[in-house]
């Protein structure tokens, strides 16, 4: 596992141990922030919605450095991102809501590193579902 | 003879729960009948004493409710229809958890495996994204029973600490198109409203939706549960 790998893993866990639910405070933040995104995400409950993205989440921070695994459940997620009309545009939306949330949910722990971490994992993820959106 | 009870005599002060009553002959529903007619008087097999339970009842069938006796089904007073998962496909991810953490209960080798604990608690299932995804979009005819089948499937063909989109289950769910491609506003919605004459079923059908309960979900999502509803189909 990458030192990248590490610092993702652990400063994901301490945020998915604290009592505040992290994925609903990501999904207020988003929708408070982008309005027009709500509709998009109809086809979940709210309750499925939020466990779906801590799976996911954690899934991509598990296996953050096998490129394989990592194509995998990329491709899925971009085929699906697809019918949604999901913009390039929308992957900055997200990526900046989540570092925000994850930035207040570990306070000082939040430094340098952590954030340098997630901005690549952010941006390797999501260039990898744009390569994978089919066209 | 042995002195039984019987259900209806247990029941006596609590709730008697008859499950599948949809499948109760219709003999045995003219003998329910009359002792809900009587105030809970009944007679034991054999015994020519009347005996009386208070009991509270409660019964649940996935048959059409034409099958009840039309007076057996006058009372029950309050009727709760549970959607079938099909119809409700955007709480598998919530079913599934349910249904591992309950498999898991009894089985501590699952439960390390594919649940995830912090500071003792049992967090999240871990399913990769692809079968997430599949089962989401899954057409489910066997309801309930089909998810926990695939989700057997699925603990036994995964390897490694995740429940994955093994070759035996990408069989079971071939990829579909989403059920939903467009995008669906509070606007959209009102105007299909208005164009099916406040017919929610067929609002729903107008903006391609699965079924009126996913409209009912869009109504509350955008504040307008209060929009009136004509006569649905």
């Amino acid at each position: 596992v990458s030192h990248e790998g590490v610092v993702l893993r652990d400063a994901i866990e301490e945020v998915l141990a604290q009592e505040v639910d992290f994925a609903l405070r990501f999904y207020e933040r988003l929708f408070e922030r982008y309005p027009e995104l709500r509709p998009m995400f109809h086809r979940s409950s709210p309750d499925a919605q939020q466990r779906m993205f801590t799976q996911k989440l954690v899934y991509l921070i598990d296996f953050y450095d096998d490129s394989q695994r990592l194509e995998q459940a990329v491709r899925e997620v971009a085929s699906t991102h697809k019918s949604y009309n999901v913009t390039a545009e929308m992957y900055g939306w997200v990526g900046g809501v989540l570092l925000e949330v994850l930035a207040e949910a570990l306070g000082p722990r939040w430094d340098s590193e952590t954030a340098s971490a997630f901005e690549a994992c952010w941006a390797k993820v999501s260039d990898l579902v744009l390569q994978h959106t089919p066209a | 003879m042995a002195d039984r009870p019987g259900l209806i005599g247990e029941a006596d002060g609590s709730t008697l729960f008859l499950d599948e009553i949809g499948d109760l002959p219709e003999k045995l529903q003219v003998h329910l009948l009359r002792v809900l007619d009587q105030d809970g008087e009944y007679q034991r097999l054999g015994e020519a004493r009347t005996r009386r339970s208070s009991f509270r009842l409660v019964a649940a069938t996935n048959r059409p409710l034409s099958s009840l006796k039309h007076d057996l089904l006058a009372r029950f007073v309050h009727r709760i229809t549970v959607p079938t998962l099909d119809e409700r496909r955007e709480d598998v991810p919530l079913v599934l958890d349910a249904l591992l953490r309950r498999a898991a209960q009894a089985n501590a080798a699952l439960r390390e495996r594919f649940l995830a604990v912090r500071h003792g608690k049992i967090a999240e299932a871990r399913v990769a994204p692809q079968l997430a995804t599949r089962l989401l979009a899954h057409h489910y005819t066997h309801h309930m029973r089909e998810l926990d089948r695939l989700l057997w499937l699925a603990i036994g063909t995964s390897e490694g600490e995740y429940l994955t989109l093994t070759p035996a289950l990408e069989a079971e769910l071939p990829e579909r198109a989403p059920s939903l491609p467009q995008e669906l506003d509070a606007e959209r919605v009102t105007a299909a409203l208005a164009q099916a004459g406040g017919n929610r079923t067929q609002a729903a059908r107008i903006l391609g939706l699965k079924n009126r309960f996913a409209l009912l979900r869009l109504l509350k999502k955008f504040g307008l549960e209060g929009s009136e509803e004509g006569e649905d189909g």
